[in-house]
């Protein structure tokens, strides 16, 4: 039932004035003035109808209102598919992160590396129950992380949090570890950098997290079973026994200078400590993960697997990982980062140890982004002002990306036995590198992107034709994805 | 494994030492708004004074059963202040959240003010000066307002109120039912609390009397002029004594149940006591008592104990499914 809008009402009560006043004129000569009071009573008591009528309908309207508020929600939004309870005590959200790749090298390296990849495949599956326990369960259908041959499936993500007040929250299962700034990922680039390589992504453990000193500071501390770097898959090293300490601390330092862009101003602090070791049987596994380039390709390969040559963690492990990040607004985005990693390993010729040694190898990034469209570059990305649509001529948001970047790997690594080092071949692996990148990125609306990405690295060592198998050369790619997300 | 245990020490500690910002949700029925709008910014000023800690309490206002349902479906007050102990009980009975003695911890019954019900009379209504006590509310064409027992806790002090008085005048319960029957006769509007009741007689001019608690009727005529509506006292009302009480289970999850309890003994407090008065609500402290005795006018109260044998029973009575409220109103 409609409310009477308050024009119509006055009009009605006016009308009804009119034919009693009418009727009240025609008989004017017989009217009393008790005619006139009953009729003025009739009025007021109509209004008083009306009135009520409305109300009576403002209040069901009201109620049903509030019975809504009460029920289910099933949505489906550019933020994904989700059913959450009417109290949102209870939600599941379905996601989902899709990458199609195309990788194309111009330098003369390792063959056959050109193709397409399905780069990430991800469904998570989210939610909360009971108020406060959020769960997270994510499946990598995807995960061709550098060969074009090997696909692989596995678990990403699956842990469960009790958020239980902003200063005090514990998640456990498995997740991204906190000593890197973007693990297994990259805000502006297709591929991380340097960085990466040398810190982990995925680890298995438990971990405080929240908000602290009037929100300036959000902390991540927590015991995890260290696991090899930049890696997403499994691995023996998380059951060996060894446990890892891990932390990033993130401040907001300026926050409270209002409608400042520096008030944005993000400084990270990320760390880990524990033991990692590896095997040191023919085949085993070393407990570490090679170095590879920006590119995805093997910079730096720790051990043959056949003959047992080569290197394995074996002892204390200390990772640093200093970051700053600027969101300012628009169009400008920065975010600067620097990682340490110094690991003791244990040479080995075949399957028997030689000498102990430690080696601390570093890398570092400096990435810049332009949304060239006005839009705001936040952390996710770009929500563009108008999406892409052809019809009504329409791009959606552009961005410009640069990125330069580096590593230097620890010198003991290429040490002889003799000096007490790893004894690797530093001409075919690489001992350090430095690269440029720049890139487009097309966000044609919240949830699909293109980017594009052209990248020139200059390796320290590698390559040589005087090495025996030397087979890296400096790298010079351009690659491109396509994105859905939500 | 040493170390782990360590570690996590370290990590409960962090969060222990920052719990320094504490946030209370109370939640209350319609017409305390402003009551507890300035009680709430003198208990913060007295805890940072006592403890150093910031504490923010949260309002939630409805209809006192509505409110009540709310906690037992899960909404999660520290505290709530609801105009019936019948409401507070439902929630220790349905729900389980604090324990059937409540009522005992803290003076007077958990009932820091008490209040009764008016009438509110609008001067520009052809009843005005006709209405002076309940009998008067069933007169034919008069428009009652008052909001819908089943949901409102002072629509069920105005119900039993209306009870007393017509068993009191015409001798059993029956008659009493007939009278009460005759007044909700003339009801055209059933809000679900008292504020909305207050908006649909004051702002949508519906109505010639609304039945009222004191305070609103006094913030009615404060708000909108002595010249639109008039205070009329009946013969006889009753003794509303709205209730306190802290949710056990809520405050030791969420770790507040120290600042939980000393917000509500602060009602009993000199400083609140006045700030009660000031509001127009009826203070228990003698102090305050004597300070705001003027305000409030002289009538004869009756505890709903006294008449009707405690809420438990007023309640199975009256307002539980297919009883007296029921027989009246569904057969309207």
């Amino acid at each position: 039932m409609r409310i009477i809008p308050s024009a119509v009402r006055t009009a009605l009560v006016t009308a009804i004035t009119a034919v009693g006043l009418t009727t009240t004129s025609l008989h004017a000569q017989a009217a009393s003035q008790d005619d006139i009071n009953a009729l003025r009573e009739q009025i007021r008591q109509l209004d008083q109808k009306l009135r009520a009528l409305e109300r009576n309908t403002e209040i069901k309207e009201e109620t049903a209102a509030a019975a809504a508020k009460k029920q289910t929600v099933v949505s489906a939004s550019d933020k994904g598919f989700s059913i959450t309870s009417g109290d949102k005590a209870y939600s599941l959200k379905f996601g989902l992160l899709a990458q199609f790749d195309s990788r194309l090298f111009f330098d003369d390296g390792v063959a056959n590396r050109n193709g397409f990849f399905l780069r990430r495949i991800r469904t998570p599956l989210s939610g909360t129950v009971g108020n406060i326990y959020d769960f997270n369960i994510t499946p990598e259908l995807g995960a061709n992380a550098i060969a074009s041959t090997s696909t692989t499936v596995g678990l990403i993500d699956a842990w469960l949090s009790a958020r239980l007040t902003p200063s005090f929250n514990i998640k456990a299962g498995r997740f991204i570890s906190p000593i890197a700034l973007e693990p297994g990922s990259n805000r502006h680039f297709i591929e991380s950098p340097f960085v990466n390589t040398l810190l982990p992504n995925r680890d298995i453990g438990i971990e405080s997290f929240g908000k602290v000193a009037a929100d300036y500071v959000d902390y991540r501390l927590g015991v995890y079973s260290g696991t090899r770097n930049n890696t997403q898959a499994f691995s023996t090293d998380e059951g060996d026994g060894d446990k890892k300490i891990a932390g990033r601390l993130t401040l907001a330092p300026l926050k409270s200078i209002k409608d400042s862009a520096w008030s944005k101003l993000s400084l990270g602090f990320g760390a880990g400590v524990g033991n990692q070791r590896g095997v040191g049987t023919i085949g085993g596994a070393n407990g570490l993960q090679n170095i590879v380039t920006n590119g995805q390709q093997t910079l730096l390969s720790y051990r043959n697997a056949t003959t047992g040559n080569g290197v394995i963690a074996n002892g204390r492990h200390v990772q640093l990982s200093p970051s700053i990040e600027w969101y300012p607004g628009n169009p400008w985005s920065f975010v600067g980062e620097y990682a340490s990693e110094k690991q003791t390993f244990t040479r080995y010729v075949g399957a028997v140890a030689n000498n102990t040694f430690d080696a601390t190898s570093t890398a570092w990034r400096a990435t810049i982004g332009y949304v060239l469209t006005g839009e705001e570059a936040t952390k996710s990305g770009v929500t563009p002002s108008a999406p892409f649509n052809f019809e009504n001529g329409s791009w959606g948001a552009f961005e410009l990306v640069g990125r330069v970047s580096g590593i230097d790997l620890g010198n003991e690594l290429f040490y002889t036995g003799a000096q007490g080092g790893g004894n690797l071949n530093k001409y075919t692996n690489a001992t350090g590198a430095v690269a440029y990148g720049a890139g487009l990125n097309w966000y044609l609306n919240k949830n699909v992107r293109l980017l594009f990405d052209v990248e020139k690295t200059d390796l320290t060592y590698g390559g040589s034709p005087a090495a025996t198998g030397g087979a890296k050369a400096d790298e010079l790619y351009w690659f491109s994805r396509f994105q859905l997300s939500f | 494994m040493k170390f782990i245990t360590t570690i996590l020490s370290a990590v409960a500690l962090i969060g222990a030492v920052q719990a320094k910002d504490i946030e209370l949700l109370n939640v209350s029925y319609d017409p305390t708004r402003e009551l507890y709008l300035e009680y709430n910014a003198a208990f913060s000023a007295h805890w940072k004074a006592k403890t150093g800690d910031t504490v923010t309490i949260k309002q939630s206002h409805g209809g006192s059963g509505k409110q009540a349902r709310s906690v037992i479906d899960g909404l999660k007050a520290d505290v709530v202040t609801l105009a019936l102990a019948n409401d507070v009980s439902a929630i220790s009975k349905n729900a389980g959240l604090l324990p059937a003695n409540w009522q005992e911890r803290l003076p007077l019954g958990s009932a820091p003010y008490t209040s009764t019900i008016v009438f509110l009379v609008r001067k520009s209504s052809p009843f005005y000066g006709k209405v002076k006590d309940w009998n008067d509310l069933t007169l034919p064409g008069l428009a009652v307002i008052t909001p819908n027992p089943k949901t409102s806790g002072g629509a069920q002090w105005n119900y039993l109120a209306a009870w007393e008085y017509g068993r009191r005048k015409f001798g059993s319960d029956a008659k009493a039912q007939e009278f009460v029957k005759a007044i909700y006769k003339n009801v055209p509007v059933l809000d679900s609390g008292a504020r909305g009741s207050t908006t649909t007689f004051v702002q949508r001019g519906i109505g010639d009397v609304f039945l009222s608690w004191e305070n609103e009727a006094f913030l009615a005529v404060k708000e909108f002029g002595a010249d639109k509506f008039e205070i009329v006292v009946p013969s006889l009302s009753i003794l509303a004594q709205p209730t306190v009480a802290v949710v056990d289970k809520v405050v030791k999850k969420k770790g507040t149940e120290a600042v939980a309890k000393a917000y509500l003994e602060y009602l009993y407090t000199d400083e609140a006591q006045d700030i009660i008065g000031k509001n127009y609500y009826r203070p228990t402290s003698e102090k305050a008592k004597a300070k705001y005795a003027s305000s409030f006018p002289k009538v004869e109260l009756f505890t709903i104990d006294d008449a009707f044998g405690g809420w438990t029973k007023a309640h199975q009575d009256h307002f539980s499914d297919g009883a007296t409220f029921d027989q009246i109103y569904l057969k309207k």
